[in-house]
């Protein structure tokens, strides 16, 4: 039975997402400890739609970050996304919004990957003057106002399919759920995932194998960038308000989720999974703190520490830990 | 011929270009030199009032310069742009009024630019302050104090106050905040700052948490008009829609529309329009007859409920157009 749990307890360490759960249980006890009400409905309800927002950048992320590049212009293309939908929307109806914005997102992902792998353009540099570019759509669309879905969708059939709640619990979560599975399979069990992971490795290896290393990074930013969009698309579903600000600061907290899921930054490693769990992890340690009465003009800086100290036990924590259940 | 027909093309030329340049020289140069860029809707006031300017004083031209995001660096080095065009007028938001001094300082004593701060003063005492004209503008402090103290007034002491600050970085929403805060503590209600984000996601679970630690707040006060439709959002979700009040900010078509709805209890105005029309012709007083402002112009905080909303919804309309407003409402 011993052998049975240390070996259950070896498998789990063994994963790439390993840190990010014990992160996870670890700050779950804390807040629990803390402050009981955290683990209340409507406060997980909150904290898991906040992730799955995140999650869903997060998921995209892990691929670009899987093929060995990064996406920064996710964050604005959230925003841009949600914005167009709004606008196409009440002109042209919610499916035409829907179809026509997850094609604008498409064309921003392929831009992406022709500016990095025709053009050449440092990946950083690429997706951040992509973002500035969408960020400058926006603040040009809106003048700074708030733009709202029209009244009467706001309840329409197809809009509830993505912000309908369950008990207080919202639809999208599942959506995330469904989407960080079938992303995980994708990478773990397609040759499009092997594929992704291979150029993420060694670009000049994988091409020895026969995969091309640009085609396989462009549909990586494409994918990355319809999730962004698809994510854009439901915050304005449920928010039904657009604001010039709207995703600013996504692309970094996409990456941190990315990292303290077990997605390597040099690439060929990344989980979905993790990624998902990582944006969960973000979001239940900005609310656990302010349940723990952090203080609120503060409590910021104490996230950050968190973050580290998530970041550091993922190095450190994990590899100690496997090696005495060993 | 031929040589006669380019001679007095060229002759022509050169007089229509030294006739337009000499008109050219005819004019004042005034420029804005603000934080409230693209993403603020308020720089609309400022882009509608300067052609109504320009065609009142056809004698002026005014430029409206803003840094894409609200950067005091990057509107220091505005600043200096425009300083280096030795232009007849300045009209400066002081977002970081130290950081300016020592530019505006030497603009103002040295080049003799004439400045009026708009929007946002320097708050040192005078004779340390940047010595400009004057201020025209509104007081951040003061927005707090006013919508706190005409809660009260109207409704009663609340139980407890939250003041949503979506923008942490920005003084003028810290100092709407320090206003509320010492409205209430007057009246020993606590009131407290809740540090948020632009980012909805993350407010809205903050927010979420803040107001399940806290269920006895009533009141919550928020700095940003983009941010009262999230507030609504969470208490839509916490069941509470109705049983806590929002106070909201700024004559913006979604707080005006949520007064109507019922939604918001009170918003306000700082007199925009006047924030902007008002800094021109002052320098242009100044520049052309020596009239020299003797005090700051306070153009706000008004405060905005049921009784005089309407009047504001005609006003916001004629600036921005009918259909634009409602298009603009988030309800």
């Amino acid at each position: 039975m011993l052998r049975l749990v240390r070996h259950g307890f070896s498998r789990l360490l063994g994963r790439t997402e390993a840190g990010v759960v014990v992160s996870l249980v670890f700050i779950a006890l804390a807040f629990l400890i803390g402050n009981p009400r955290f683990f209340s409905p409507t406060n997980l309800q909150a904290i898991l739609l906040n992730a799955a927002w995140v999650g869903i950048i997060a998921i995209g992320q892990s691929l670009a970050l899987g093929a060995g590049v990064m996406d920064l212009s996710v964050s604005s293309l959230y925003g841009l996304s949600a914005l167009v939908f709004v606008i196409l929307s009440n002109d042209l109806g919610l499916y035409a919004g829907f179809v026509l914005t997850l094609m604008m997102a498409l064309a921003f992902g392929l831009m992406n990957g022709v500016l990095v792998t025709k053009l050449r353009i440092n990946p950083l540099i690429a997706t951040l003057g992509t973002q500035y570019f969408a960020r400058g759509l926006i603040y040009l669309i809106t003048h700074g106002f708030l733009r709202s879905l029209a009244v009467p969708l706001r309840d329409a059939i197809f809009v509830r399919i993505f912000t309908a709640t369950l008990n207080g619990w919202n639809v999208l979560v599942l959506w995330m759920i469904g989407l960080v599975i079938a992303f995980h399979l994708m990478v773990f069990r397609t040759k499009l995932g092997q594929d992704f992971l291979a150029v993420g490795s060694d670009p000049e290896t994988s091409l020895s194998r026969g995969i091309l290393p640009e085609p396989t990074i462009v549909k990586a930013l494409v994918l990355t960038s319809l999730l962004a969009g698809f994510s854009g698309i439901t915050a304005a579903m449920e928010l039904v308000s657009v604001s010039a600000d709207m995703g600013q600061g996504l692309e970094l907290q996409s990456i941190a989720a990315c990292v303290l899921g077990g997605c390597s930054l040099s690439g060929g490693i990344t989980s979905p999974i993790g990624a998902g769990l990582g944006a969960i992890f973000l979001s239940a340690l900005y609310s656990g703190m302010i349940m723990l009465g952090a203080p609120p003009y503060s409590f910021i800086g104490v996230v950050g520490v968190a973050l580290v100290a998530g970041v550091a036990l993922n190095r450190y924590l994990i590899p100690w830990l496997r090696k005495f259940v060993q | 011929m031929k040589r006669l027909v380019i001679g007095i093309l060229v002759i022509g030329s050169l007089a229509l270009m030294a006739i337009s340049g000499f008109a050219e020289e005819e004019k004042l140069h005034f420029y804005f030199v603000s934080h409230m860029g693209p993403a603020d809707p308020n720089s609309n006031w400022f882009t509608t009032a300067i052609p109504r300017f320009e065609a009142r004083y056809p004698d002026v031209e005014v430029e409206y310069v803003t840094p894409p995001k609200p950067n005091p660096q990057s509107q220091l080095e505005q600043l200096r742009t425009v300083i280096a065009k030795d232009p007849d007028g300045l009209m400066v938001s002081m977002t970081a009024p130290e950081m300016f001094d020592p530019v505006l300082r030497d603009a103002i004593e040295n080049k003799g630019i004439p400045v009026i701060a708009f929007n946002i003063r320097d708050p040192r005492p005078e004779g340390e302050r940047i010595p400009y004209l004057t201020y025209v503008g509104g007081d951040e402090y003061l927005t707090g104090l006013r919508l706190g103290q005409a809660y009260i007034a109207r409704w009663g002491k609340p139980t407890k106050v939250v003041c949503a600050l979506f923008n942490p970085g920005h003084v003028g929403l810290v100092a709407r905040c320090k206003g509320m805060t010492d409205a209430m503590t007057a009246v020993d209600v606590p009131c407290d700052t809740l540090a948020l984000s632009p980012e909805a996601g993350n407010s809205i679970s903050i927010l979420t948490s803040y107001l399940q630690r806290n269920p006895d707040v009533d009141v919550i006060f928020s700095t940003t008009t983009f941010g009262e439709p999230w507030i609504v959002q969470v208490l839509k979700n916490l069941g509470k829609e109705g049983s806590v009040d929002i106070i909201g900010v700024d004559a913006s078509p979604t707080s005006l529309e949520g007064i109507k709805l019922g939604i918001i209890k009170l918003t306000h105005s700082q007199g925009f329009y006047l924030q902007a029309y008002l800094p021109m012709t002052l320098l242009y007083m100044y520049v052309n007859y020596g009239l020299a402002p003797v005090g700051d112009v306070l153009t706000g905080p008004i405060v905005i409920d049921e009784t005089n909303v309407d009047k504001f919804i005609s006003m916001v309309k004629s600036v921005f157009g009918e259909d634009t407003y409602e298009e603009l409402v988030a309800w």
